[in-house]
């Protein structure tokens, strides 16, 4: 591998790293976003949400011996 | 035969036999029967059962007074944690006692009937809910009984609800100290809580000052 194409490749490595940091950066904001208008809610919506969360079944894993 | 229309997406088509099985279009077989009006969704009402509970029990005077606390109580103030438990503070008429007082055994009794004791002690599940509430006596107990008397009162619907100040989960925070649990939610019930409050509270309850150490270490870490 020459100088320039080891060159390009580093490029595109920090290319990669910074796009991935912004989009980590990004996610982050929006998460907290969410939570400060979570926060604002009424606690009457807040329990709605709670109750949301209880009442929606989780899908259980199959154990090997129902397999 | 004449043009037939499909009610489920609107396709027009010349059917070859009297009674067409389905739309050729989207192949629905109830092409002939309209879409049901939405039902409405009914609202969600879990918690309702228990506050309802807690203020006829207040209302009979088997109770003076409850204050929820804990999680549910967190999230007045903040985000929405998942959660089962009602934690309840309740103070009773007649002398606190060292052992289970009868006014207090009178209120067991009560929950007793209205649906039953799961695992530990003081932990129910109501009939019309698959909350746990967990209730405690906090008569005589001079810290409980300042958390129930300071509580913030507000309504879910019809039902009044006394939730526990910012400040006294500060310091049953402190008291517990779980790292997962409870230190994470001391800065931001903090960022909202009186400091001065929240002092005298610590002047009161915290004799050795492993609490105020707690909590400036918390804040230092987390805050």
């Amino acid at each position: 591998m020459g100088p320039s194409a080891r060159g390009s490749q580093e490029h595109l490595k920090s290319l990669v790293d910074t796009s991935l940091e912004a989009l980590i950066a990004r996610e982050r904001e929006q998460k907290n976003l969410w939570r400060e208008q979570e926060r604002r809610l009424p606690f009457q919506q807040k329990l709605a949400i709670l109750e949301a969360w209880l009442t929606t079944p989780v899908k259980k894993a199959r154990s090997g011996r129902q397999r | 035969m004449r043009m037939l229309t499909c009610v489920r997406c609107g396709h027009t088509w010349l059917p070859r036999t009297k009674k067409p099985v389905q739309c050729p279009a989207c192949h629905s077989s109830w092409w002939n029967r309209p879409r049901s009006a939405p039902r409405p969704r009914e609202a969600l009402s879990l918690h309702h059962p228990i506050f309802s509970l807690l203020n006829d029990l207040k209302k009979r005077r088997l109770i003076k007074d409850w204050v929820l606390y804990g999680a549910l109580a967190y999230i007045y103030y903040e985000e929405v944690l998942l959660t089962r438990d009602a934690d309840v503070l309740v103070t009773v008429y007649g002398k606190p006692g060292k052992l289970i007082t009868p006014e207090y055994t009178a209120v067991l009794r009560e929950l007793g009937a209205r649906g039953r004791m799961v695992g530990e002690a003081a932990t129910f599940e109501l009939h019309g809910t698959p909350l746990h509430l967990q209730i405690f006596d906090a008569t005589g107990h001079d810290q409980w009984e300042a958390m129930v008397a300071d509580g913030l009162k507000t309504s879910i619907g019809e039902e009044q609800v006394k939730v526990a100040s910012p400040e006294h989960l500060i310091l049953m925070a402190l008291q517990a100290y779980r790292p997962a649990k409870d230190m994470p939610r001391i800065p931001p019930l903090y960022r909202r809580a009186s400091k001065k409050k929240l002092d005298q509270l610590l002047e009161r309850f915290d004799r050795d000052g492993t609490l105020r150490s707690r909590l400036t270490r918390t804040l230092e870490v987390l805050g």
